[in-house]
C-alpha cells in the first residue's frame, strides 16, 4: 500500500506541497514518515552550496578561447572573401580575353569572305535551282527513253 | 551611463547580442561560472575536464550570441548548454547511462586537485561519493531538480528527454541514494559494534 506514495514522497522538494492524501498517509504511517525524512535529508545535501572555487584565470581562459575562435572565424570569412574576389577577377579576365579573341576571329572571317550571309543564301539557292533543273532534265530524258522503249 | 551590474541576466545578454558588449558578458560570466563549474564537476567528477567544459559553456554563449532569443529563464539557457556539453563529453566515453563502479573521490582529492581539498566536510564528501554511484543522467536530473530548482519541463528540455524520463531519473536516483546511504550507515554501525 505504501508503494503508491513512494514516488510522490521522493519527488518532493522544498517549496513543493505534498498532496493531501500523501500528507495524511505520512502522518499515520511510520515507514513513509521515515522515507519522507530521508528524502528531506538527501535534498538538503544536494542543495548545499557549491564547494569548488573557480580558478583565478578562468575568465582570461574564456576570453582567450573566444579570441582564438573568433580569430579563426574571421580568418575563414576573410579567406572566403578573398577566394570570391579571386574568382570574380579570374572570371572577368576570362570573359575579357574571350571577347577579345572572338572579336579577332570575326574580323578575320569578315576579311576572307567578301559577301554577306544573304549572299551565301542566294548562292545556295542558285545551286539548288541548278540541281533541280539538271535532275529534271535527266528525269525528262529517262521518261522519254522509257516511252521510246515501250513503243 | 547605465550601471550594468544592476541589470538582469536577460538584459545583459541583449547587450552582448546587439553590441558585442564584453563588459556585460563578463558580468554574466561572473554570475554563473561557479554554479556551472560545480554543476559539471558533480556530474563528471574530474576537475580539469569540468573546468574546460565550463569555460566552453561561456565561449559558446558568446560565440552564438547573435542567435540568442529571450525566451524562458536565462539560467535555464545556461544550464541547457552546460548539460549539452557535459553529455557530449560523456557520450564520447559512452558513460552517460552507466553507473560508476568504484568511487575514488578521496584519491583524486589527494592526488591532483588542491581545490578539492576545499571539501573539508566528511559527511559531504561521503555523500558526493554516493552521488557518483548513480548514472550521470540520474545525477544531472537530481541536481537540476533540487539544487537548481528547475521544473520537470525545463529539465526535459535541457536533457532532451520526456517528462516521464525526468521523473523516473529523479525517483530512481533518490531511491538508490537512500539505499546506498542506509547500507553505508549499517556498515559503519556494524564496524563500531565489531570494535
Ligand atoms: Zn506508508
Amino acid at each position: 500500500m505504501c508503494e503508491k506514495f513512494e514516488e510522490e514522497i521522493l519527488l518532493n522538494k522544498k517549496g513543493r506541497k505534498l498532496n493531501e492524501e500523501v500528507a495524511e498517509h505520512i502522518s499515520m504511517c511510520p515507514t513513509c514518515r521515515v522515507l519522507f525524512e530521508k528524502n528531506k535529508e538527501i535534498n538538503s545535501l544536494i542543495e548545499e552550496d557549491e564547494f569548488l572555487e573557480v580558478p583565478e584565470n578562468f575568465n582570461k581562459n574564456v576570453f582567450d578561447k573566444i579570441e582564438k575562435l573568433e580569430g579563426e572565424k574571421f580568418e575563414i570569412e576573410r579567406k572566403k572573401i578573398n577566394l570570391r574576389l579571386i574568382q570574380t577577377i579570374a572570371a572577368s579576365i576570362i570573359f575579357i580575353v574571350s571577347i577579345f579573341l572572338t572579336g579577332m576571329d570575326l574580323n578575320k572571317t569578315k576579311k576572307e569572305i567578301p559577301y554577306s550571309i544573304s549572299d551565301l543564301k542566294q548562292e545556295k539557292l542558285l545551286d539548288e535551282m541548278e540541281n533541280i533543273s539538271q535532275n529534271n532534265e535527266v528525269n525528262i530524258l529517262s521518261t522519254y527513253d522509257k516511252w521510246n522503249i515501250n513503243n | 551611463m547605465i550601471e550594468k551590474n544592476n541589470l538582469k541576466d536577460e538584459e545583459l545578454m541583449i547587450l552582448v547580442k546587439e553590441h558585442d558588449d564584453r563588459e556585460a558578458f563578463e558580468i554574466i560570466l561572473n554570475r554563473y561560472k561557479k554554479k556551472i563549474l560545480n554543476f559539471i564537476f558533480r556530474i563528471i567528477h574530474n576537475f580539469h575536464v569540468a573546468e574546460e567544459l565550463s569555460q566552453d559553456v561561456f565561449v559558446s554563449i558568446y560565440l552564438k550570441r547573435k542567435s540568442y532569443t529571450n525566451s524562458g529563464k536565462f539560467s535555464s539557457f545556461v544550464f541547457k548548454i552546460a548539460t549539452n556539453k557535459t553529455f557530449n563529453y560523456l557520450k564520447k566515453g559512452k558513460e552517460l547511462f552507466l553507473e560508476e563502479k568504484e568511487t575514488n573521490f578521496e584519491i583524486e582529492k589527494e592526488n591532483q586537485d588542491p581545490l578539492l581539498k576545499a571539501i573539508s566536510d566528511e559527511r559531504k564528501m561521503i555523500f558526493e561519493n554516493k552521488l557518483m554511484e548513480l548514472s550521470p543522467v540520474e545525477r544531472t536530473a537530481l541536481i537540476l531538480y533540487i539544487k537548481e530548482e528547475k521544473s520537470y519541463q525545463e529539465i526535459s528540455e535541457m536533457m532532451n528527454c520526456s517528462l516521464q524520463s525526468v521523473k523516473n531519473y529523479i525517483h530512481r536516483g533518490k531511491a538508490k541514494l537512500i539505499r546506498l546511504i542506509d547500507e553505508s550507515s549499517k556498515k559503519s554501525t556494524g564496524d563500531i559494534k565489531n570494535v
